[in-house]
């Protein structure tokens, strides 16, 4: 019988559909409502695209409560406004909300611009909670390009797939017998 | 609803996309009893496929054979395009019998497959001889397309070995009656286990057809097979004979579907609209031909015949499909009869009479064949069958204009009781053990807490009622769901099913009676597959490529003409 390997989680580079899922699964599992928890997901990949790690804001939101990045933006890209100022966490996540349009967001502490729908890097902000303010004036500066895989904090992942467990129901024999296998498969 | 023109003459001449055409409705199309006849046709993936491969005569080659007389040990498989190779990594195992499951949760096959983009160098084999035995287990990378395993059928492998060793051809009965050697129990695609994105490679063209480097695994693991067991029959006896080409032909590759696959026609709406109105536009267009003459008689009689003998073909145990099988036959029948009966005026005509007079299997059947003698006529639309499936919500939108468009698309459970046990009596989610979706009792066992959102007409009810107790039919969805986060799911949904009108399942996928095979058929006759075999409501065998040339005999004339 094949062991399973004890050191195949880590050193994970993930791709943007394992992001997507894992993002989505986890915003699942801390509560999050079904559509909120798919714009999670949607949005962490959004960022892994262009190089840009959503997944380890996503999860200090995830884990503490507070005015919620992915909540703001799904509003604002309901019904943008500008200018638009709030207090909110980890405005990082807020960015691939924002791509619809040509904007500049201001946090305390980074900056970025959207145009043509990619992002132009300030500083990325960080993932404290902090006053911004959405303005429909994006800066000069080189849109970001599509990067190559990189590479999720092992820590981060592993909290991540800790509130995806969540949304997993423990097994039983019912749960066994409901993927609907039964008769012999070895012929 | 789409508009119908007021003659059907109106649009004679066939035109390209995005010129009206009269389609079948999404209210008629998406019934779950509808989408468990479905049939493989033109467009089906494996299809799409082989006419690129066959008409770009792509070259294929095994560069590397290290296998030894245990049966263990790896190949390796190319196929070259145009501009690029793809190759299929195999490891072959030796897997005694008591290891051998098919279901998704098991830990050993007989082999195991990735598909790399462009020719593995021996850094790269030590690399996936190391996680690809172990399936879920293991990772790949984003030089991976995909990752796949499978099991040898025990009662035929070995009847066909022992044949060949001996110097004489197997049983053709015995081909027939099971149809592969091997069956995969997952074909893993897009990201996958690490694998690499369908969007990095959606560009290339012959990736842009959906499941297409799934499909290519598929059919570089039959040649894998057919090879196998030759090499087999040669290790245990130097007097071994190859397989006969006729029989090796006859051999699919089989595989076995669980409840995994079902999620997927739920969770990619927008892609299932594209699928389905790629196969509808294709009706279409043959259904506003004018005229039918005595040679599209001929063909079409011919073809109706050859289809009518995989029919009889067709084997399975489980009393739903043994029923539908026989309706099928007995339509077959009555169509030969009506082709027979006098002049046929159009091909309208033989699709209307047979939506007229034949069972839902018999109807689907016959569009599958309508579309089959008219290549260039609907085989450009294979280019629309994918999508970017981003589906923003449109904030802007009235309520009112929202409630409209919920009454229609889920019209069909209009009358619907939500508080009747049998309407959710099922509930779906994801167990722990394996991550595999599963189906439950709602009433019976305590899973509420973790329900998955597969259940799109229930939710239609929910949101309907919240719109009802809202009372503000002028305020705007995004004033509404910033107080009702919890229906966001749904709007994104109903705003998306209102404007593609082959996206949502046009039935509620909880209710006591629903089949899941209906959804896996469906799924699975997109890919190509046929010979449907239901070995329960929820897991489904079938074979993929049966008939199909292999890669030495695959040319623009052999790559269509196999099927019937």
């Amino acid at each position: 019988m094949v062991e399973l390997s004890p050191a195949r989680t880590w050193a994970l580079t993930p791709s943007l559909g394992e992001v997507q899922a894992t993002a989505l699964r986890a915003a699942r599992g801390a509560g999050y409502p079904w559509g909120l928890a798919q714009d999670c997901g949607w949005a962490a990949r959004w960022l892994w695209r262009y190089g840009i790690d959503g997944l380890t804001p996503l999860a200090a939101v995830l884990e503490t409560p507070g005015p919620c990045p992915v909540t703001l933006g799904a509003r604002w890209m309901d019904a943008p406004d500008v200018p638009c100022v709030a207090e909110v966490r980890a405005p990082v996540l807020l960015i691939p909300f924002l791509s619809g349009r040509d904007c500049h967001l201001m946090a305390e502490t980074g900056a970025v611009s959207l145009r043509g729908g990619a992002p132009v890097l300030g500083a990325l902000p960080e993932i404290g909670l902090q006053r911004i303010e959405i303005t429909g004036q994006p800066e000069a500066g080189r849109p970001l390009r599509i990067a190559s895989r990189r590479s999720a904090p092992g820590e981060v992942w592993k909290r991540l797939k800790r509130l995806e467990a969540r949304t997993y129901a423990p097994a039983s024999d019912a749960s066994r017998a409901g993927a609907g296998a039964g008769l012999t498969d070895n012929d | 609803m789409r508009d119908t023109p007021d003659s059907p003459n109106t649009s004679a001449v066939p035109s390209g996309a995005g010129a009206p055409q009269n389609l079948r409705p999404g209210s008629q199309v998406m019934r779950l009893a509808r989408m468990g006849s479905s049939h493989p046709h033109r467009l089906s993936f494996l299809r799409i496929l082989l006419r690129r491969a066959g008409a770009e005569r792509w070259r294929f080659s095994t560069p590397i054979w290290d296998i030894n007389a245990g049966g263990v040990g790896h190949a390796v498989l190319c196929a070259q395009t145009p501009e690029r190779t793809y190759s299929l990594v195999a490891f072959a195992h030796d897997l005694p019998d008591a290891a051998r499951s098919d279901r998704v949760i098991a830990t050993a096959w007989d082999a195991t497959f990735a598909l790399f983009d462009g020719v593995p160098d021996a850094e790269d084999i030590a690399r996936l001889a190391a996680n690809v035995p172990l399936q879920e287990a293991g990772r790949v990378s984003e030089r991976e397309l995909t990752l796949s395993r499978a099991n040898r059928s025990v009662r035929l492998w070995e009847h066909v070995v022992e044949a060949l060793a001996a110097g004489r051809q197997p049983d053709a009965a015995r081909i027939d009656e099971v149809g592969y050697l091997m069956r995969t129990t997952a074909v893993y695609g897009s990201g996958k286990f690490g694998a690499q994105d369908r969007a990095a490679i959606a560009a290339r063209p012959e990736c842009a057809a959906p499941f297409q480097v799934e499909m290519l695994t598929v059919y570089l693991i039959r040649a894998f097979v057919a090879d196998l067991v030759e090499h087999m029959a040669r290790a245990r006896s130097p007097g071994a004979v190859p397989l006969e080409r006729s029989l090796r032909q006859r051999l699919g590759i089989g595989n076995s579907t669980g409840l995994g696959m079902a999620p997927f026609v739920i969770n990619h709406p927008a892609l299932i609209d594209r699928w389905v109105t790629a196969r509808e536009t294709a009706l279409a267009r043959v259904r506003a031909l004018e005229g039918f003459s005595a040679t599209d008689q001929a063909a079409f009689g011919a073809l109706v015949t050859r289809a009518a003998g995989a029919v009889d073909r067709w084997q399975s145990a489980h009393p739903v499909q043994v029923e539908k099988i026989s309706a099928l036959k007995q339509d077959i029948a009555a169509l030969q009869g009506f082709l027979g009966a006098g002049p046929i005026v159009s091909w309208d005509a033989i699709a209307a009479w047979a939506e007229e007079h034949l069972s839902l299997e018999g109807q689907e059947w016959t569009v599958a064949l309508l579309l089959e003698l008219q290549g260039p006529l609907v085989d450009d639309l294979a280019d629309s069958m994918a999508c970017d499936e981003d589906a923003p919500v449109d904030g802007g939108q009235a309520l009112g204009a929202l409630a409209r468009e919920l009454a229609e698309t889920y019209a069909f459970c209009e009358t619907a009781d939500w508080d009747d046990p049998p309407e959710t009596a099922r509930i779906w989610y994801t167990s722990q053990e394996k991550l595999e979706p599963r189906l439950g009792e709602r009433h019976e066992e305590p899973l509420g807490a973790y329900e998955q959102p597969l259940q799109p007409a229930r939710d239609a009810a929910r949101l309907v009622a919240a719109l009802t107790a809202a009372g503000t039919p002028d305020a705007t969805v995004a004033e509404f769901l910033a107080r009702h986060p919890e229906h966001r799911h749904t709007v994104r949904r109903a705003q998306l099913a209102a404007r593609h009108d082959y996206a949502e399942v046009r039935d509620n996928t909880i209710h006591a009676q629903m089949l899941p095979i209906d959804l896996l058929r469906f799924k699975l006759a997109f890919f190509g597959a046929r010979a449907f075999d239901p070995r329960s409501d929820r897991w489904v065998r079938i074979t993929l490529f049966d008939g199909a040339p292999y890669p030495g005999d695959l040319t623009p004339e052999t790559a269509d003409r196999w099927l019937n």
